[in-house]
């Protein structure tokens, strides 16, 4: 049972607020439209989208207040209840969109409740059938901030040679996919790749140890071997503590987490998407290694084990 | 729309009641009123007003979310009571004037309230004293019944105010950039 402990009556209240997010979700158009504003804001034929600067709610919305309406429902132990309001969030994702920001919340979503495979290639990021080039992504901001959560998302779906290759190449397709790339391997999350049985052994690039077994002797692969699943171990060690520590951060406004109102995330969806990545893949093992942070970290676990 | 400090101050004499109140507005006060409000529930000069807000998003990018969300939450109870959501607007500054009673503060702001809390999950704009009747656009009810969210069935959910004076009148901006 994955419940985030909270103040007496949480559970109540909380069911009540997840239902009300649902409901102004399905209802965001109508509701944005009684609630903008009727004096003209933007005058007509002009180069802004009236719409926009009415506040019309976007696709990204919508799906943004199931995901929070969801994120209650798995707080509380409603884990079929979040699943569904998930799949409401992929289903308003099914129209193909030019964005690599709905892109990639369709991939990240589908992967943790859905049997969809996603493939994070050197070249492309594939959903399913649906297949784009890193090529029609130009921001190297907005593809730094996406690239982890699909490279575990792919994990989630499949092994890192067949589903994660971006990380196993040495060269992107092109600038932007390629800096965004090292980004993700300059980061600390990027250790949490060896959990899954590939090892950065030479520079950035990560490799399947059996690939290697020619060069290197067997002895200095195992100590690359060890030495990666403990910097692994660690990587995702400091990611549950700081998620415990963001739990532990909310509860000190007293006021805000009793009344339910937390100002910031209640899951750490990437976490979570690590733990589920982790379970899929058969490497429970190293989960079991690192000692649970806390009550927060021992909730995020259940949930994984739960969606996996 | 008045502050509590107003209210508390006025005992049927609204002017005296605005002048005392102006004692009140100082950045203690402030800070008090968005980081310890059930301390001066009853007293601040301050009127928290809802704001959209844009925050980074776990999975990646950001989030939008809008001024009506928090207001009709805030305003039912997340739809568990009745409530009145008001449509105005206010003056703001881009710098923190906590004393001047006719410019608001959007207080979430970290470029200029940076030692407030670290999260912000929603926007809010603290306004002093007043909110004067024509800055305030129109009042929508919200029903009891979380079903009425979209006001189907409703018969007059929401009135508008006939001396409404636009925030347009204000500002040659978007005249300029259209």
């Amino acid at each position: 049972m994955s419940t985030l402990n909270g103040p007496e009556g949480w559970l109540g209240d909380i069911r009540v607020r997840s239902t009300f997010l649902e409901k102004c979700a399905n209802n965001s158009e109508s509701l944005a439209r009684r609630f903008g504003p009727t004096f003209p804001m933007v005058p007509e034929g002009s180069l802004f989208d009236p719409l926009a600067a009415q506040g019309a709610p976007s696709r990204l919305f919508k799906i943004d207040l199931l995901v929070s309406a969801a994120e209650l429902a798995f707080c509380t132990n409603e884990t079929s209840r979040g699943k569904g309001l998930i799949q409401q969030a992929v289903e308003l994702l099914r129209e193909p969109s030019p964005e690599l920001l709905l892109v990639a919340r369709k991939a990240f979503y589908s992967a943790l409740t859905t049997s969809t495979e996603i493939y994070v290639g050197d070249g492309n990021l594939r959903i399913d059938d649906f297949n784009r080039s890193w090529r029609e992504f130009t921001s190297i901001v907005e593809m730094d901030a996406n690239l982890p959560g699909l490279i575990f998302a792919a994990l989630a779906t499949g092994e890192p040679d067949s589903h994660a290759r971006i990380v196993m190449t040495a060269y992107g397709a092109d600038r932007v996919s390629y800096i965004a790339r090292l980004s993700f391997l300059a980061s600390s999350d990027s250790a949490i790749l060896n959990l899954f049985g590939i090892f950065r052994v030479r520079g950035f690039m990560f490799f399947d140890p059996e690939e290697l077994i020619h060069e290197y002797s067997p002895d200095s692969m195992e100590t690359a071997r060890a030495s990666g699943i403990f910097a692994g171990q660690s990587a995702l060690a400091m990611r549950e503590y700081n998620y415990e520590n963001r739990i532990a951060l909310l509860q000190t406004n007293a006021i805000a987490w009793n009344s339910l109102a937390p100002a910031n995330s209640l899951i750490d969806w990437i976490l979570l998407m690590i733990h589920v990545a982790l379970i899929r893949r058969d490497r429970t093992a190293h989960l079991k290694a690192i000692p649970i942070a806390g009550n927060a970290t021992r909730f995020m676990r259940e949930l994984a084990y739960e969606l996996a | 729309m008045l502050s509590s400090a107003v209210k508390r101050n006025s005992c049927n004499q609204f002017v005296p009641a605005i002048h005392d109140a102006h004692d009140d507005l100082s950045e203690t006060a402030l800070n008090d009123h968005v980081n310890n409000f059930p301390s001066v529930w009853d007293r601040t000069p301050y009127i928290s007003l809802s704001a959209g807000i844009v925050l980074p998003d776990p999975v990646g990018g950001v989030s939008v979310l809008p001024a009506w969300l928090t207001a009709a939450a805030f305003a039912t109870n997340y739809g568990r009571t009745s409530g009145y959501v008001y449509r105005c607007w206010c003056v703001l500054s881009p710098k923190a004037v906590p004393e001047l009673a006719c410019i608001a503060d959007a207080v979430r702001d970290l470029n200029i309230f940076r030692k407030y809390w670290i999260f912000h999950g929603e926007g809010e704009i603290a306004a002093k004293l007043t909110v004067p009747a024509r800055q305030i656009e129109r009042v929508h009810k919200i029903d009891k019944n979380t079903n009425s969210l979209n006001f189907a069935g409703h018969a007059r959910p929401e009135i508008f105010n006939g001396k409404f004076v636009s925030p347009d009148r204000l500002s040659n901006l978007l005249e300029a950039i259209a």
